[in-house]
This record gives C-alpha cells, structure tokens and sequence, in this order.
C-alpha cells in the first residue's frame, strides 16, 4: 500500500543534502521517493533522483501524488496552479529567512501542510494522504500599463 | 532599451515574465543582467545578457563581508558600461541586491526606476525591497499584506 504513493521531493536550485539525506534514511518507506537534488553533493541510496528538469511543474503533475518542497515560491505557486498536494519545508539552512513567509502563507491559507522540523515530516506525510486543502486561486499582475508610463 | 536586474532562480522566473508582459505589448528592446541561469531559448530576447556575481552569500555572513567591495566595483562598472553603451530608457527589477548599485547609477543619471518586490514576500520587505522603495519612481509588491509596510507600494497581482 505506502509504495503505491508516489512522492518527490524537490529543492529547487540550492543545494539542501540534509534534507535529502534525513529522508532518504528515515522516510524511505513512506513511499515511492523520486528526488530533485539540484546541485546537491548527497545522492541518495533508495528512489531515483534527478537533478533538473524542463516542464518541472506538467512532470509533477503526470507524476507524482505529493511534492515535498522548499520554501521557493516558484515552485509552490507553479504546483498549487495545477492543484498537486504539496509539504513545504522552509530552508532554514540559508542566511536569509525568507522561504518561512511563504510557508506561514500556506499554512494560514490551508493550501497544503507545512514543516518546520524534520521529525513531523513522516506525520505530515500521512496527513496528506487524506488532506483536503483549499483551491489557490491566482490574482494575475496587472501594472503592466504603469509601468510603460515610466518609460522615458 | 529597457534595462532589467534580476538574480537567479525566483528573481530571475518574475523577470521573464515581466519582460513577457512586456513584450506582448511591443516593446522588444531589453538589456539583462543576472547572475545566471537564462534558459537557452530566451536568450535572443535581450540585445545583451551581463552575468554578474550575487551581492549577498545566502549561506556564509563572512563570505558575504570578504567580498563584498570587489563584488560591489564590479557591478558599478559594469552597469555604468552599459549606460554608455546604451540609451536605457527605464530600469526594471525583481532583484535582490544587485538592484542597489544598478539604481544609484539610474538615479544619478535621471533614469525612471520601477522595481517589484518578490513574490515570497508576506510580512516583511526585503532589504533590497526596503532600500527601492526609497529610490524607485514605482515600488509594486505582489501580496496585499505589503501594502502597510510602505506608503509608496502598488499591489500589482502576482507575476
């Protein structure tokens, strides 16, 4: 039954090999894992992994059940539009905080779980399964007139 | 020639998508300067690409204070390159930082200054944010929740 849910786990562009790491041993039978390590230096043992792809959003979305991501805003709006489950975990290993305010977005917003410490990964993996999140719904930008007005 | 400053990943997704917006309008002329990662396919979109390093190290405080004032000549001369290459008629930014030293030069030179700030901002702006929105002629941000931070801020909706 855990090997038919198919999970990747993505880190976007930097590298996060703990979290890789940490999954890849304690996590493994949770599910069917494919990881993107980006240009990470750890590979992990169990799942396949990949470091970049074209098309990353439509490959989820054919693929995939849940994605675990970081806190990189490309990603999540991009898997959110297309309506995939998905965790976020904030890299807190970065200098700069700010992969949590997209996190806390989600989470007041309850468009998918949210991790702050590795250890409720596994739960909120099974919270998943059966989650039942609201339908982001995109605002598109349209200041594209001011700003042509500032053209000299 | 409007000339666009981004970094890599996110800040370098909203550009693009700027540019498109742009584009779709009839403006064709664009310079760029990032850090890297243009796709392949749209680097016939700019007359030109600089690729320069990051401002800020998002991993080591001490790597960032090592390098920063080679790292910061660097951007001044190579945007004051361009600027006398060019007649760049707006700057266009996402940034991060290498917005700062890109629009002391516009601002010196009278050049109208538009930045939005990221779209993973929520509660706070960033330091790149918070310096733009002293210096810009437009500082737009993408979430609502922005707008009690800064007088000057715009909502634009979400690149």
């Amino acid at each position: 039954m855990e090997v038919d849910y198919k999970i990747l786990v993505a880190v976007g562009t930097t590298p996060w090999d703990s979290l890789i790491n940490y999954i890849d041993k304690n996590l493994s039978n949770l599910g069917d894992f494919t990881y993107q390590i980006g240009n990470g230096k750890y590979t992990p043992n169990r799942g396949t992994y990949f470091r970049h792809k074209e098309n990353f959003i439509d490959y989820c979305k054919s693929n995939f059940d849940v994605v675990i991501t970081h806190g990189g805003a490309g990603n999540i709006y991009g898997l959110l539009e297309v309506n995939m489950k998905i965790i976020v975990i904030p890299n807190l290993e970065r200098v700069d905080g700010h992969q949590l305010e997209i996190a806390k977005f989600v989470q007041n917003e309850k468009y998918g779980e949210v991790v702050y410490h590795l250890e409720t990964l596994s739960e909120a993996i099974h919270k998943s399964k059966l989650g039942c999140y609201n339908k982001y719904s995109k605002d598109d930008f349209n200041m594209i007139r001011e700003i042509i007005e500032f053209i000299k | 020639m409007i000339l666009l400053i981004a970094g890599r990943g996110g800040h370098l997704e909203q550009i693009i998508r700027l540019k498109d917006k742009l584009q779709a309008t009839g403006f064709e002329k664009f310079l760029l300067i990032t850090e890297y990662g243009v796709p392949k396919d749209l680097t016939n979109d700019f007359s030109e690409i600089i690729y320069v390093h990051e401002l800020r190290n998002k991993f080591s405080k001490r790597k960032y204070i090592l390098s920063i004032i080679p790292v910061l000549a660097d951007h001044f001369r190579t945007n004051l390159a361009l600027h006398k290459n060019y007649k760049i008629s707006m700057m266009l930014s996402t940034g991060p930082g290498l917005a700062i030293p890109a629009s002391i030069i516009c601002r010196l030179k009278k050049i109208p200054i538009v930045y939005v700030e990221s779209w993973s901002r929520f509660y706070s702006l960033s330091i790149t944010g918070k310096f733009m929105n002293i210096i810009s002629d437009l500082f737009i941000v993408q979430n609502k929740s922005l707008l009690k931070l800064s007088k000057k801020a715009k909502y634009g909706g979400r690149l």
